[in-house]
Formats: structure tokens, C-alpha cells, sequence
């Protein structure tokens, strides 16, 4: 297979969990696809000619480096708007993550039940804290070991292992017991 | 909480997350593909180091980096900034006198004195003249 229909293999596989990963971090739909595309061209620029073994962890890396500046520009841009924002304003208080419906019905029949469980899990990991966030999705929806989570995350895999343990916990309780049925 | 628990938490979490993916609508598929490709089209393309008439290409896994070949033309720019200011700065020369230049620059403040003196022995004498 040539390096260009490998890659091509690669990004195919990971682009749709990548836009989702990006999406949750930015809540912003074309913000994200941005992130996805240039963190795409930019493991093929630098690290097309590395074994392919060595992508996924360096693709989540990139991923993540992208979404870290979003982050520092939207602080600065924050901070910019912010001279210009009246105080009170309506857009102060609650984000839209606290503002979006909780979910929690309870509904009689198991595969509305589980549906609904399904949903508060999708809301939990909305909400964890980033770095626990892309240890549980790079651990249990990519699949990478904690070796290849703490390159993607640029940390030691003891602090792999935290994160990932506290944001179980953290979903643990936010199901209740929704999941011992 | 035993291990049976947390499989089946996770088991969730994976059908919860690949349900959100599913729902993705066709245009976040077609643009996702795009971009694909668009990264994929790369890999055969050469890489531009420099622009202009000198230009240079070359493999993308081969030769000098972009970024070294960047820094390489910084280094040249900024010696060369530095050896045109440092030209510029010097303190110009202040001419000199000595020589030629000072016997004229004598003789005609003794001119000047001569005739300064012939002019006042003129204006002594007219009086007398008549």
C-alpha cells in the first residue's frame, strides 16, 4: 500500500471521532472542522515519513495542540470584547453547557431508558473537565494505550491514569444507578 | 464498584459517543473528506522553500527543512543589517589642514592684512595730498 492510500486509510478512521473530540472541546461546528483540517495537513507535512504506528498519537497530539489555542485565542478575544461588554449583560452567567437541558427523564420502557442513559453519558462527557475528557475518549473510544494517551496528551501516563480514573468516577456518578440495571 | 460495572460503563460511553458521531449531518461528511483529501494531495506535493526567481524545490522528506532553511535567511539578513550599520555609524572624517592647504590658507590671511593696511596708509595720506 502506498504512503499516500495509508494515510488516506488513517484519516478516514479517525476524522469523525477527531471533528467530535474537537467539537466537544470548542462547541463551535466550523471552529472545529478548522481544527480537524489543519491538524490533518499538518501530520502529513511533518510526519507523513514517520511509521504509521506513530500517527494516531501524534494526529491526537496536533488535535490537541489546535484545540489548546482556540482556547488561548478565544481568552484574549474574551478579554478584548470585554472592555466593550456592559456589565449584567444577558451573556453573562451560565455558559451554554450549564444552559443546555439536563436530561434526565426517566422513561418506563428499557430501550427509552436506555436511550436516555445513552444521552446523560453523551451530557457527562460534554461537561468533564478537558483533561479528563480527552483521557476518556482517547482511552476508551480511540483505544490508545496510556503510553500512546500521555504523547497525545503531552503528560506522564501517572497523570493519564488520574485523569481517566477521575472522569469514570466522575460519569459513575452523574449515571447513579442508571448503568447497575 | 466492580470491573462487570465499569465494562458496562464504558460500554456506554462508547455507544453514546458513536451515536453523537452517527448523527453527524451529511455536510460535516462531505467536508470532512474534503479536508481528507485535501491532506492526503499534500504528500505528493513538493515543498516550496523559498519564493522568487532562485526558487527551489524538493521532496518533502528530503533536504533542508523550511523552517531551518527560514532561519538560515534571517542569520544572512541580520549579519548583513549589522555590517551596513555598523558602515553607517562610523564618525566621519574631519579635514584635515596641514600641508599645502595651510601655507594658502597663511598667505591669504596675510593678503588680507597687507591690504587692509595699504587701505588705511591711502586714507592717512589723502589728507595731506592737497
Amino acid at each position: 500500500m502506498s504512503d499516500a492510500a495509508a494515510m488516506n486509510r488513517f484519516l478516514s478512521g479517525v476524522e469523525k471521532k477527531a471533528f467530535h473530540i474537537a467539537n466537544l472541546a470548542v462547541k463551535d461546528v466550523d471552529e472545529a472542522m478548522d481544527i480537524v483540517q489543519d491538524s490533518m495537513m499538518t501530520l502529513v507535512r511533518r510526519y507523513s515519513a514517520k511509521n504509521e504506528s506513530e500517527w494516531k498519537p501524534l494526529f491526537y497530539r496536533i488535535l490537541r495542540n489546535r484545540i489548546t489555542d482556540f482556547h488561548r485565542r478565544a481568552v484574549i478575544r474574551n478579554r478584548i470584547m470585554g472592555f466593550f461588554r456592559l456589565p449584567n449583560s444577558e451573556e453573562d452567567g451560565a455558559g451554554p453547557i450549564l444552559q443546555a437541558p439536563a436530561g434526565y427523564a426517566v422513561e418506563p420502557a428499557f430501550q427509552v431508558q436506555m436511550q436516555a442513559t445513552s444521552e446523560k453519558l453523551g451530557k457527562a462527557i460534554e461537561v468533564l473537565p478537558g483533561r479528563q475528557r480527552e483521557a476518556f475518549l482517547l482511552r476508551v473510544w480511540e483505544g490508545l494505550s496510556v503510553q500512546d494517551t500521555a504523547r497525545a496528551m503531552n503528560c506522564s501516563e501517572g497523570s493519564v491514569k488520574t485523569h481517566y480514573s477521575r472522569a469514570v468516577h466522575t460519569l459513575r456518578e452523574v449515571l447513579g444507578d442508571d448503568h447497575e440495571q | 464498584m466492580s470491573s462487570d460495572q465499569d465494562a458496562k460503563l464504558i460500554s456506554l460511553a462508547k455507544q453514546a459517543l458513536d451515536e453523537d458521531v452517527s448523527e453527524l449531518g451529511e455536510d460535516i461528511h462531505l467536508r470532512l473528506a474534503a479536508a481528507r483529501r485535501a491532506a492526503v494531495a499534500e504528500m505528493d506535493r513538493p515543498v516550496l522553500f523559498l519564493k522568487g526567481p532562485w526558487l527551489t524545490t524538493a521532496p518533502a522528506a528530503a533536504g533542508m527543512p523550511a523552517t531551518a532553511m527560514a532561519a538560515t535567511a534571517m542569520a544572512a539578513s541580520l549579519v548583513l543589517a549589522v555590517g551596513i550599520w555598523s558602515m553607517r555609524s562610523t564618525v566621519p572624517e574631519l579635514p584635515v589642514y596641514g600641508g599645502e592647504d595651510a601655507q594658502l590658507a597663511a598667505q591669504n590671511m596675510d593678503l588680507l592684512s597687507d591690504m587692509e593696511f595699504v587701505a588705511w596708509l591711502v586714507m592717512e595720506e589723502e589728507p595731506n595730498a592737497g
